[in-house]
């Protein structure tokens, strides 16, 4: 699979000015219409600059200011994959030989830029990513075993890494991601799925980034009919991490479960931010995030959903709680409902506050130790999200990373 | 059934459709039409104010000028031409009325229609025995032009008057707490009522007392094209207590007519401030063509230990609402309350939510919003809770409801919850959903018609709202609610 590539120091980071230097890679050898596909997101952030809180949906959380502070070069992302399967192929070198679904995606609009005029992240990708994988589940398979992917932050380097995920008709494929890396960098990824129909796609993703890395990630996904995709995401790392997920159900009786737990501590701030567009009838939405933030750690949870006045019969739910473990540590919600559809079930509900005195004395006056009965009650707060990943290999690996994080 | 119950629900009847929709032929010493620095001068001169209120506003005007209009209401409509409106419509009666058999026989005649028992005092003085009367400043377009009860309240040291009034007799109070709540930069229109405002009431209550009545004002939009700028002020001194009434309804007309007040509370130690209100302004007609554009700002300030304010409001008119009554909890074991029902219909949209800032430690707040859309409207909850890193202990509870009758409208919920302090508790949650079927059908089955069915269950979602207005308001309230969705069913 894809090398370890020589870190390019051509077009260096410029401010708010990103892509200020990026035309070298509009390299000769693109077919036209990606050229011109790069030259529109080129221009979009040279006119809107990188995000700062004045956009509403970055309104708690500075990456303008966070990347700004950063001297960092352009470098091809650093993706490995644990074995090779056929239909996970390398992006760069198939670039000119497309097929039309991934042109597709290549050549559309971020998903939501009409709507909130904010994508500039997206834009700096699709600007300057060389590298990433184009995955295409063929339909009717069935996969028993997951795609292993390690995605690793090279000191003094951002990277901008795409994924192009196809799940033909009635596949099932479980994806899982680990981020990693050493140092100072900004990985800045964009994802984009197309779930088919009565396909299920399961997506795992576990980031432990270092403090001092900037990790944001656009994932957009659309979901046919009878689709279902579920998404599990844990962050640990980063000393700002921004998990962005835009949803589009377009076929009835479709799935979306998106769940995640954030672990903060130091200064570090998690950014969750969520929307679902039902726009077709009949289809689930269920969000559960959990967070627990210590220290003078900033957690954020932005989730909307979004029922058009197609997509009667809903059913959305979401959910985001959070436990603040130190006086410092601050939790900023919003979650929000935007609804057009009369015959529709949505609710939210959001909870912030302290671990409750009376459970901790129940477990200490029966001899536990005030540290080991702290860790146990967070662990049960978090087994409620560990629970619902369907993958029991994820699940474990879940549980250990919460226990080994409460040990640090 | 009282005479007044029967009265209101007979008054409230007779609102079918809007039956407000009237305009009274009475002359007005009016200023041209248009906002300059003369006209505020103009305005000022009027009303005899002192020279620091006429700089105070023209403080105002200058920032109002630089102001940008505030965006992010998710409201359409048409720029606001503020220079195609009068800004200042006085009736013409120089000397105050003794009685109100003295009042023009043309303004009760408008009250009559608008079913304000203003004759009802008496009567209801009389019956419920005077610890349940109801006093009323009347801001008849711009300027109060009676006042009941005034020596009953000044017996209990009660200051209830209008803002002009109180400027020229009680000026140490008002230039201490006018803009300390909303200051006059606040926002665009925030601004402009301060640069413009033409009256309002004025409420002091000194320490220790409990108000013997409720205090209402019935704000009436008379004048064809003027905007009312109203503002009042009510302080709390520590220990008293006060409910406050506002009621308002307008004439129909065509143009789009703005409103913007700003209501300042102020809530010492031991204060309790109940402050409820019920707008049925004129929503515009089926097709959304004319209603009352409704910009408010309103907060309370929780300055001392134990201070309580509690806003209850019912929406049902106006074409565009925007308003969130806030508090700003800084007193130590103070407390915030709001409860509202925000009915939309045809083309109406509103905007409103609250804000809860919490400063002081053991603070509480507790938001209950019911939601209801009809027709093609749009109606959206947008607030804020907010726990700064000295609220220890502070405790929040929010619950959003919204109910969507038909397919065309739309009901949105846009919540911010910040907390900076781990001691602090903050729940929130939020539901929308449609009437159940069974529900409906259930009381079809029992001889109702689907309005009346519809109005029933609608009245049950907004119960937990509604049982905290004042006896006077609840049951108008409760028509209201049935009149405001006529026409959304069937």
């Amino acid at each position: 699979m894809a090398q370890p590539t020589p870190i390019k120091k051509d077009h260096k980071l410029d401010d708010y000015n990103i892509a200020t230097n990026c035309n070298s890679s509009f390299n000769a050898a693109l077919p036209e219409w990606l050229k011109s596909a790069r030259l529109n997101a080129y221009t979009d952030v040279q006119q809107s600059g990188l995000p700062t809180p004045k956009w509403e949906r970055f309104k708690y959380t500075n990456v303008a200011q966070s990347i700004k502070n950063k001297n960092l070069s352009y470098a091809p992302a650093d993706i490995s994959t644990e074995r090779d399967l056929n239909f996970v192929t390398d992006l760069t070198s198939n670039l000119n030989a497309l097929p039309d679904w991934a042109k597709s995606f290549l050549s559309s609009a971020p998903a939501g830029q009409e709507k909130y005029q904010d994508m500039a992240l997206w834009d700096i990708n699709s600007a300057l990513f060389e590298n990433g994988l184009i995955v295409n589940i063929l339909a009717h398979s069935d996969q028993d075993k997951p795609l292993n992917l390690t995605i690793k932050g090279r000191n003094g380097c951002h990277t901008q890494p795409r994924f192009l995920i196809n799940a033909g008709e009635n596949s099932h494929f479980t994806i899982n991601e680990t981020h990693e890396g050493e140092g100072d960098f900004w990985h800045n990824g964009v994802t984009q799925i197309h779930v088919g129909k009565n396909a299920t796609l399961r997506h795992y993703r576990f980031q432990s980034n270092p403090d001092n890395a900037v990790h944001t990630q656009n994932t957009a996904v659309t979901i046919e009919e009878g689709g279902t995709y579920e998404c599990f995401t844990m962050t640990m790392g980063s000393g700002l991490s921004r998990n962005q997920i835009h949803v589009s159900i377009i076929g009835s009786h479709a799935e979306c479960i998106l769940n995640g737990i954030n672990l903060l501590k130091h200064e570090q701030i998690g950014d969750t931010t969520i929307t679902i567009e039902h726009k077709a009838p009949n289809c689930t939405s269920h969000q559960n995030y959990r967070s627990v933030l210590n220290d003078q750690s900033n957690g954020i949870f932005q989730g909307k959903v979004h029922v058009h006045q197609i997509a009667q019969k809903t059913d959305g739910y979401q959910k985001s709680d959070t436990l603040l473990l130190s006086d410092t540590a601050q939790m900023n919600t919003k979650p929000e409902l935007e609804i057009y559809a009369d015959d529709v079930k949505c609710s939210h509900g959001t909870t912030t506050g302290k671990l409750e005195d009376t459970p901790l004395f129940y477990l200490r006056s029966r001899g536990i130790p005030e540290d080991e009965a702290r860790a146990l009650l967070i662990q049960s707060f978090l087994g409620d999200i560990t629970e619902r990943i369907s993958d029991e290999h994820i699940r474990e690996m879940a549980i250990n990373q919460v226990i080994s994080w409460l040990k640090a | 059934m009282s005479s007044i119950e029967a009265e209101t629900i007979e008054q409230v009847a007779a609102l079918e459709k809007y039956s407000a929709g009237f305009s009274t032929d009475i002359e007005s010493d009016m200023a041209p039409k248009g906002l300059n620095e003369d006209i505020i001068r103009f305005i000022s001169a009027k009303k005899n104010e002192p020279e620091w209120l006429l700089s105070w506003r023209l403080k105002a005007y200058e920032r109002w000028l630089k102001m940008p209009e505030p965006q992010w209401g998710k409201l359409k409509f048409p720029d606001i031409d503020y220079q195609d409106a009068y800004y200042y419509a006085a009736p013409k009666s120089q000397d105050r009325p003794k009685s109100l058999d003295e009042i023009d026989p043309k303004i009760l005649e408008t009250y009559k229609k608008l079913g304000i028992p203003l004759r009802e005092q008496e009567i209801l003085a009389g019956i419920e025995g005077t610890q349940n009367a109801v006093a009323v400043d009347v801001v008849f377009d711009s300027v109060s032009v009676a006042t009941t009860f005034r020596k009953k309240l000044k017996e209990a040291g009660v200051i209830f008057c209008s803002i002009s009034e109180a400027i020229k007799d009680h000026p140490e109070l008002v230039r201490k707490y006018m803009g300390s709540v909303v200051p006059y930069s606040d926002n665009k229109h925030a601004c402009l009522n301060s640069a413009v405002f033409t009256d309002g009431s004025f409420v002091y209550i000194p320490e220790g007392v409990r108000c013997p009545m409720e205090l209402s004002t019935y704000f009436r939009i008379n004048q064809i094209n003027t905007g009312q700028f109203e503002r009042t002020l009510i302080i709390a001194e520590k220990g008293a207590y006060v409910s406050y009434l506002e009621g308002c309804t307008a004439p129909m007309r065509d143009e789009n007519q703005m409103h913007a007040a700003v209501v300042e509370l102020i809530a010492h130690e031991d204060a309790e401030i109940k402050y409820s209100t019920v707008q049925n302004w004129y929503p515009g007609d089926e097709n959304g063509k004319g209603g009352v554009y409704n910009f408010v700002t309103k907060r309370a300030l929780c300055e001392g230990r134990n201070a309580k304010v509690s806003w209850t409001q019912v929406e049902t008119g106006s074409a565009i609402t925007w308003k969130y009554p806030s508090c700003i909890l800084k007193g130590d074991n103070s407390q915030g309350e709001f409860y509202s029902v925000a009915i939309t219909n045809n083309y109406q949209q509103a905007d409103t939510g609250t804000k809860m800032i919490h400063i002081g430690k053991n603070t509480k707040s507790r938001i209950i919003s019911k939601t209801i859309s009809a027709g093609h409207s749009d109606s959206t909850y947008r607030g804020l809770v907010k726990m700064m890193p000295a609220a220890e202990n502070g405790r929040n509870f929010t619950q959003c409801d919204s109910l969507l009758i038909g397919d065309q409208c739309g009901a949105h919920t846009v919540p911010y919850i910040e907390s900076k302090n781990a001691s602090a508790m903050l729940e929130h949650e939020a539901t929308t959903s449609k009437i159940g079927e069974d529900q409906l059908f259930y009381c079809q089955q029992r001889g109702m018609n689907e309005e009346e069915a519809v109005a029933l269950i609608v009245n049950g979602f907004c119960k937990e709202v509604l049982q905290n207005l004042p006896m006077e308001f609840a049951v108008e309230a409760q028509k209201l609610v049935g009149i405001s969705l006529e026409g959304s069913v069937g």
